[in-house]
């Protein structure tokens, strides 16, 4: 598969510089590293990832020895508002990873800096910028505390302006190099899925299952696949359980699955809903209302149109339904793109209420993933990407569709 | 097997408000989430799972609903220095809820709805809204403050409810209470080890060329599972990715080949307690220089046993694992940031010290009977390949006792190798 090249990252930069000379700042340090928080958002170099790279194919991964500075390394990538970029990063393996980007300066905090990066990061960002230090612009989800203290330190006189948002605001609209890696990536997780029904028998332990979805996405050319496996009474339970374990299926459960992939520093998250064997009337009821939500979700997307009034529509679905207390709310769905980061379209999350509303546009790709559980009776989400066109969105996976043929499926029995 | 009894966790709170009184806190704040960052350390709820619990066996974790709250988002355990412990959830849900009546701890709260966006900051304004409602009327001059990602938006919101308040960080001091562990603990922790060690067993008998490394991945996953493990992970990267530590995916469909070494880490979760351990391997016939990288790496492993007893520093057991690779072609390639750490609860490593071993530290520590320590000493040469042989140890009253396997398999390795 082709990589993006390096024109686009330039072109990513450049913009970067755009916004500086706006706001009159010097530059734009942006941090990026990697951390992952269930209740504040995830950090996953994806600063790096889309203004430099190092979104290596699935071979280079296998047959290179090639090193992703996201992962293990904390760095701070340098944007004077005109000329070249600079990379500082805070791992020994300078040599490699000077092999293997196009921008021609990157340092590291090992040498001098060895016990103290954020120290170093900050020394060396002086020396980068000599001089310049008039306003700074600096971004990252989780720019670490210690950080900002040293930079403070480094350039008492200089106005650190937070531009998390901005930058992130930036990743928004796709490319089409973008939703192509994002197209492949979305097939990859629905063989997942494909294996995940497959497997899902009586007698079946879940991390049997995990393995087998697993098993489908590497074959089908992903790059760190993973999946989330909770039956029966565990299903009812979103993220806070182990994402598997030894449980058996059994006739009756209720499967919550979450199944994703990276491919080139993109990833795709998707969630089948599905029944083991014969399921209840209630339970079907809780796959189809869903099902429901995510259609209304799917019909009130298109460009113009506000997060809000996306999350409006499921929530009219629910006007009556007995289903209604136990729906998800911290989440209907989220932007998504390079690096693991959901905020990817808004910094936030679809959730209600919100006091700043986005505009879509075209070629943004959202997450839509209205979820139900239901103590005693079992828990479904339903998650498809979807692209936003002119006049709507194009759904990229199959997750509504497959829930579709699960009821009639379960009618079909009595 | 059995759990950790409520009063172990009631001995663990009191050692804490002993702790307190010594220092002056009129209460602890220990805060708990569940977080990764590879440059910050972990967090996965060591402070609720220590003085809390929530450490449930694998069995009650598949069939009933249990609730780690850890995982639940941010939450704070506020120990005052005399009186009963309160545990402060970030989440109004059935679920916090459910959490209340799985624990001997009689004062869990949520925050109240208006603070619930879970995503705008607001949950800090809650829990600091919450903490001085459990403090109403208590002692609250000076406060010890504790967790890894113990946030600033946190702290800012709590000076603002409690502005006459001094909070002090202690996240260090507290780390130290977990750092020797009791018998209930050395008996879950011996089992996840044996647990880890049935997954490296796995990952020889699979590691063949043609087999790729998302299936010996799997191997090792399903011989853990079947072991009685809870949320077993493992690292395999062969090849030319064997040279990368820590800075590449986990496995992949790389499938190995003849002469390949391969760098792994393997562990399993057990009742809230973690095993961590790397086998060192090469598939086939290797040659004389990756078996150097094995022999220094085993050398420096063994060095590090012996130097392993109370009283010695951590300072002390890494510079004799230096001192034995002295003139070692192989010595720049050492992975200098972590030769080891403590572990426990959680899958957080600086359960020892807040710090991983390595040199040069500016603080050391002494070495006590009872502490558990991850030994991992590697070496990594580009165009070669890398290895690291990873033990788990429990200091002893005159050195230390190696809970498993893998400096046994090198040395095996190492013989079949070169009989060969």
């Amino acid at each position: 598969m082709d990589p993006i090249p390096i024109s686009e990252y330039r072109d990513r930069l450049r913009k970067c510089q755009e916004l500086a000379h706006r706001k009159g700042w010097d530059a734009i340090l942006a941090f990026s590293g990697h951390r992952f928080s269930m209740s504040q958002g995830i950090e996953d170099g994806q600063n790096l990832r889309y203004l430099v790279g190092f979104n290596f194919s699935p071979n280079e991964i296998q047959e290179r020895d090639v090193v992703v500075p996201y992962h293990g390394s904390e760095n701070l990538l340098i944007i004077p508002h005109e000329g070249e970029s600079s990379l500082i990063i805070s791992t020994a393996e300078t040599e490699r990873i000077r092999k293997q980007t196009w921008l021609h300066d990157v340092r590291t905090t090992t040498d001098q800096f060895a016990n103290a990066k954020y120290l170093g990061m900050s020394h060396i960002a002086l020396e980068i910028l000599n001089g310049k230090k008039g306003k700074l612009g600096i971004a990252g989800e989780h720019l670490p505390m210690d950080l900002h203290l040293e930079l403070a330190r480094a350039f008492p006189r200089t106005k650190l302006i937070d531009c998390t948002r901005d930058l992130d605001s930036h990743r928004m609209v796709k490319g089409e190099n973008e939703i192509r890696i994002m197209r492949k990536a979305a097939e990859i997780a629905d063989e997942g899925v494909a294996a995940l029904i497959e497997a899902c028998r009586p007698g079946v332990a879940e991390y049997e299952v995990h393995q087998a979805a697993e098993k489908a996405m590497f074959d089908a050319g992903g790059d760190g696949p993973w999946s989330v496996i909770l039956s029966g009474p565990r299903s009812v339970i979103p993220y806070i359980s182990p994402d598997f374990t030894q449980r058996k299926l059994r006739d009756g459960d209720m499967v919550y699955a979450d199944i994703g992939t990276e491919l080139m520093g993109y990833h795709s998250d998707i969630q089948p809903a599905y029944i083991v064997g014969r399921g209840s009337k209630d339970q079907v009821d809780l796959v189809q209302t869903s099902l429901n939500m995510m259609k209304a979700m799917v019909n009130a997307t298109h460009q113009g149109a506000t997060d809000t009034e996306v999350l409006r529509a499921a929530y009219k679905i629910l006007e009556g339904n007995p289903f209604r207390d136990h729906v998800r709310t911290y989440t209907f769905g989220h932007g998504y793109g390079v690096g693991l980061d959901p905020p990817d379209l808004t910094g936030r999350t679809l959730t209600l209420p919100r006091n700043k509303q986005t505009k879509l546009k075209q070629n943004m790709v959202l997450c839509f993933e209205p979820g139900i559980f239901v103590p005693g009776v079992g828990g479904a989400a339903i998650e498809d990407e979807v692209v936003v066109t002119a006049n709507g969105c194009e759904v990229i996976s199959r997750c509504a569709e497959r829930a579709e043929s699960l009821i009639d499926q379960q009618r079909s029995l009595g | 097997m059995e759990g950790i009894p409520a009063s172990e966790y009631q001995q663990r709170v009191s050692n804490c408000q002993k702790f307190a009184r010594r220092q002056g806190f009129d209460a602890v704040l220990a805060y708990s989430g569940s977080r990764y960052s590879m440059g910050q350390g972990v967090e996965s709820g060591q402070h609720i799972r220590y003085f809390v619990g929530f450490n449930f066996p694998p069995h009650l974790i598949q069939e009933e609903d249990v609730v780690v709250p850890y995982m639940l988002g941010d939450s704070l355990v506020v120990i005052p220095q005399e009186g009963n412990p309160s545990l402060l959830l970030s989440r109004q849900d059935p679920k916090s809820e459910r959490a209340k009546n799985q624990v001997w701890l009689r004062d869990v709260r949520s925050i109240s709805d208006e603070f619930s966006d879970q995503f705008s900051g607001a949950i800090n304004r809650g829990l600091a809204e919450l903490t001085k409602a459990v403090l109403d009327g208590k002692r609250k001059a000076r406060i010890g403050i504790a967790g890894t990602h113990f946030s600033l938006q946190l702290q800012v919101e709590l000076s603002k409810v409690l502005h006459k308040t001094k909070f002090v960080e202690c996240g260090n001091e507290l780390d130290q209470l977990r750092a020797v562990k009791s018998p209930n603990e050395l008996r879950i922790m011996r089992k996840a080890a044996d647990i880890a060690d049935e997954g490296v067993r796995a990952m020889i008998e699979t590691s063949r060329p043609g087999v790729a490394e998302y299936e010996v991945h799997m191997a090792v996953e399903k011989a853990m599972f079947d072991a009685g493990g809870d949320n077993p992970w493992s690292v395999i990267q062969s090849g030319p990715r064997a040279t990368i530590s820590y800075m590449s995916p986990d496995y992949t469909q790389r499938k190995l080949r003849e002469g390949d070494m391969i760098y792994a880490d393997i562990g399993s979760e057990l009742m809230g307690y973690h095993s961590d351990i790397q086998p060192a391997y090469i598939v086939g016939k290797g040659n004389t220089e990756q078996l150097s990288i094995i022999e220094d790496s085993l050398n420096m492993l063994k060095a590090m046993f012996e130097a392993a007893r109370p009283g010695a520093t951590d300072t002390d057991v890494v510079k004799r694992a230096y001192a034995v690779i002295n003139g070692s072609p192989f010595r720049d390639y050492v992975r200098k940031w972590t030769l080891g750490h403590g572990y426990g609860v959680g899958s957080d490593p600086p359960d020892m010290t807040s710090a991983t071993l390595n040199l040069p530290k500016s603080k050391q520590m002494k070495l006590q009977e009872n502490m558990v320590l991850c030994l991992e000493p590697g070496i990594f040469v580009p165009g070669v390949g890398g290895a690291a042989v990873e033990d788990e140890v429990i200091i002893t009253a005159n050195g230390c006792k190696v809970l498993t396997n893998c400096a046994r398999r090198a040395g095996e390795l190492l013989n079949e190798q070169r009989s060969a």
